[in-house]
């Protein structure tokens, strides 16, 4: 399965930290795009051909949840496997989350992590 | 200030630095006892308890965590998205190891005061703690409201 990954992060330090890791893991990982926050990346998705997105939660314009929101309520992205990726990581932020079907890693994290979580979310682990 | 959670605040600065930019605490911190705060940014937190974390950066760490995570063409920008970045990482991780990890909290964005953050230090400090490197010292500071 080629993987096509969208990165949303206001971050481009941890963009970037977080591209390298993608292609450090041996993931099939054909494409990689990135997004600043949640709104561009609401706009990338609806351009279509993205299989999974790793999301950060505290973004300016549209944070991570509502963009979480957004994509399960859209039924064109609905399914879309998401890993949120962020340093907020209460029990019940988690167990949220997960409610929401979304996966959860918390930053920093080491390359294995990031590959589990994203099989996880993919739906092979 | 309780010594316990001084304590918490080193040891979340260094693991976090270590994670996230593969430095290695222990340096001598009376080796930068000369060095000036060079760059400097804060995270406000809310939840069960509102709050700032101040992280201050002496020396040369600044330019060394940013060149561990970016490489070598980090420039000022870069240097600057890099430290806000810990210092979400650092208050992310402090406040549910001092409140539970069953309270949430919303981090804002990192902010980058002018004065480096003299103006915060009229206020309480909830706790402190610094941590060594060699390339400079990693100063945090927790105020709660």
């Amino acid at each position: 399965m080629a993987l096509r990954v969208l990165v949303v992060d206001d971050s481009a330090v941890m963009r970037s930290m977080v591209v390298k890791v993608l292609h450090m893991t041996g993931l099939p990982i054909v494409e990689i795009r990135e997004a600043e926050n949640g709104r561009a990346g609401l706009d990338a998705l609806e351009l279509g051909g993205i299989d999974l997105a790793l999301v950060d939660i505290n973004m300016p314009v549209m944070d991570g949840l509502t963009m979480l929101d957004n994509v399960r309520a859209n039924p064109k992205l609905a399914s879309l496997p998401i890993v949120v990726v962020s340093t907020e990581g209460s029990d019940k932020r988690i167990k949220e989350l997960k409610e929401k079907g979304a996966s959860f890693i918390r930053k920093p994290f080491a390359p294995e992590a990031l590959v589990d979580a994203v099989i996880s979310a993919i739906g092979g682990g | 200030m309780s010594e316990n959670w001084n304590n918490a605040v080193r040891e979340v600065t260094s693991k976090s630095l270590e994670d996230l930019c593969f430095l290695i605490p222990g340096a001598d911190e009376a080796a930068f006892a000369d060095e000036v705060v060079t760059a400097a940014a804060c995270v406000v937190f809310e939840g069960p308890k509102t709050g700032t974390v101040l992280i201050e950066m002496r020396g040369g760490l600044l330019q060394e965590i940013a060149t561990n995570m970016l490489g070598d063409d980090a420039g000022e920008s870069h240097r600057r998205d890099a430290l806000g970045e810990v210092a979400n990482i650092i208050c992310g991780h402090i406040v549910p190891v001092i409140w539970g990890a069953e309270a949430v909290f919303s981090l804002r964005r990192p902010e980058f005061p002018d004065d480096l953050g003299a103006s915060l230090k009229s206020r309480a400090v909830f706790a402190a703690g610094s941590v060594a490197f060699d390339s400079g010292v990693a100063d945090v500071t927790l105020f709660v409201d």
